[in-house]
């Protein structure tokens, strides 16, 4: 394997390699590690890379190898973990000035999990300080700088999980772990031209994550494809039990959101459209809408507001926030202090109401798919409000988000400037394995996911 | 939180079906009485710029939970929150 297909390999083919004795886990954590360190930091998508970690995991996997013991798929496979992930031997600094030196004397759940698999973390990986909870509307909103997309240095990458989107799509590591709370997974997946999965809410344990917004904070992984999304989840899930919906006999039937290119950038609905054929060959494909007059994305916005002031009360009033990069993120969630809780409330009752509504739509399909964002990679010094006429239209990221159900990412074409864009899969709870399967039809047939910039 | 998921002004008018007026939802007391609530409450002053800002976003604020009252809920329309009374035993 030449250094190019070693960067881009999948998981899967990794694994195969080490089995194989084409390479072992020693070397794959030094390879990718100096990737991290050349690539990686000049995309600002590394926080601190891990090499005394990584070497010594990847030495007892070697070691565990030759003596028989077999973790399993991800046994000696490099990763890079969002750094609001706490790990017990390097700082995690939520992405944020204030927090930079922060330690912490566990590793998060999902970190041990990986530890159990025999995954070798490599890098802690940057993030949107505070994982954009603040209200940022730039790409230069995190301590170490604006996160550079992998497919053109003129870009943003993405956010909330911006440095796992450039590193996997840069080649930095095979799989990274990102977070998502409205966007964080999707977005950076997209403009990278990744695999992105949301799982359900609640499916991956959030102990040692920081937390955002307590009913909303999702964990999930971002890979090449989506079969490697299925052994990322699979290591990692809590409820497995949640994960093994049998699927009834006869055609896949696919909803498609209505009216979801409205607003969108018109390579964005051209390659939806050609997508939608694409489906159409394995699957019936048919037009629904969410009810309208349900307030999906305002519910949300208020719910994240409210919890996220509250778990960052003491860092808003103490006026800490004022150490944060980004200017309009230092007093950015001072007006959630006076959210009324009868609007959170509120907020939380529409809930119900949304995830019932979702219930209606979705039964009788495996899937609904929209485009995962309306646009490409946004350009690097753009203000993100020079983009919001192209937010306008129905998406699912709002009503998916608010009412916790999961969701796939998958590149599907290229865009404006050559980037690439985004089809998304959403199904209902527990609906993972489904979403994984539709996905993984897909890119059998298209083969958009190996595509990757040059670099 | 993704640039779409980021609250802002365009963003409470986002659904096109249940558009959201920033600028008549927001009576001058309600913002008043916020911002007076929030300097009480934090522990330094804000500047004229910040002043600003934080009006700004509680005029978004008030116009997002004008959105959320205006749809029409049942007594028992109850929120979901999993409220387990032996849950600190198990921890």
């Amino acid at each position: 394997m030449n250094a190019d297909a070693l960067a881009f390999a999948t998981i899967q083919e990794l694994g195969t390699a080490i089995r194989s004795g084409a390479v072992s886990p020693t070397e794959l954590a030094t390879f990718y590690l100096e990737r991290l360190d050349t690539i990686g930091r000049s995309l600002n998508a590394v926080t601190t890379l891990t090499p005394e970690r990584a070497m010594a995991a990847a030495r007892k996997a070697e070691d565990e190898l030759t003596a028989g013991v077999d973790r399993g798929p991800l046994h000696g496979i490099p990763y890079g973990a969002k750094d609001l992930l706490a790990t017990v031997d390097y700082p995690t600094s939520w992405g944020a000035a204030p927090f930079q030196d922060q330690q912490f004397a566990i590793d998060a759940a999902v970190i041990q999990r990986l530890d159990e698999a025999g995954a070798v973390l490599c890098a802690k990986l940057s993030m949107v300080e505070i994982a954009g909870g603040f209200g940022y509307q730039q790409a230069d909103a995190a301590f170490n700088g604006p996160g550079i997309c992998s497919w053109s240095r003129d870009a943003w990458t993405g956010g909330s999980s911006s440095g796992s989107g450039s590193a996997v799509g840069a080649g930095c590591v095979p799989f990274a772990i990102g977070t998502e709370t409205w966007g964080s997974i999707h977005c950076p997946s997209s403009f990278n031209g990744l695999t992105g999965l949301r799982p359900t809410y609640g499916t991956v344990s959030r102990a040692g994550a920081m937390a955002l917004s307590w009913t909303m904070d999702k964990i999930g992984p971002m890979c090449h494809t989506a079969a490697d999304c299925e052994l990322v989840l699979a290591a990692i899930c809590d409820r497995d039990e949640w994960l093994q919906s049998e699927r009834k006999p006869g055609p896949f039937r696919i909803a498609v959101l209505a009216d979801a290119t409205a607003h969108t950038q018109a390579e964005v609905a051209t390659n939806f459209a050609a997508s939608l054929d694409h489906l159409a060959e394995f699957a019936i494909v048919e037009p629904v809408a969410l009810a309208g007059d349900i307030p999906w994305n305002q519910a949300a916005s208020i719910i994240v507001a409210a919890e996220a002031a509250a778990a960052f009360e003491e860092f808003i009033v103490s006026g800490e926030s004022a150490g944060l990069t980004a200017p309009e993120d230092r007093i950015g969630l001072h007006h959630a202090l006076a959210i009324p809780a009868v609007d959170y409330l509120r907020a939380l009752r529409i809930r119900t109401v949304a995830i019932r509504e979702l219930d209606r739509v979705l039964a009788g399909y495996d899937a609904i798919v929209a485009p995962t964002m309306p646009y490409v990679a946004l350009p690097l010094a753009d203000p993100f409000d020079s983009w919001t006429d192209m937010e306008r239209g129905p998406s699912l990221g709002g009503p998916g988000n608010l009412c916790g159900v999961p969701s796939i990412t998958v590149m599907n074409g290229l865009g404006a400037r050559g980037l690439p864009t985004g089809l998304e899969f959403m199904g209902v709870p527990g609906s993972e394995r489904m979403l994984i399967e539709l996905a993984s039809m897909y890119q059998s047939t298209t083969g958009w996911h190996r595509m990757h910039p040059s670099l | 939180m993704s640039p779409s998921g980021v609250e802002r002004d365009e963003m409470a008018q986002s659904n096109e079906n249940t558009t959201v007026n920033t600028t008549t939802d927001a009576s001058p007391g309600d913002v008043a009485a916020r911002l007076t609530m929030i300097e009480q409450r934090i522990a330094h002053p804000l500047t004229e710029e910040g002043r600003t800002l934080v009006t700004d976003r509680i005029v978004r604020s008030i116009a997002l939970g004008a959105a959320l009252h205006a749809y029409p809920l049942a007594n028992a329309d109850e929120p979901e929150i999993d409220f387990d009374p032996l849950r600190g035993r198990r921890r």
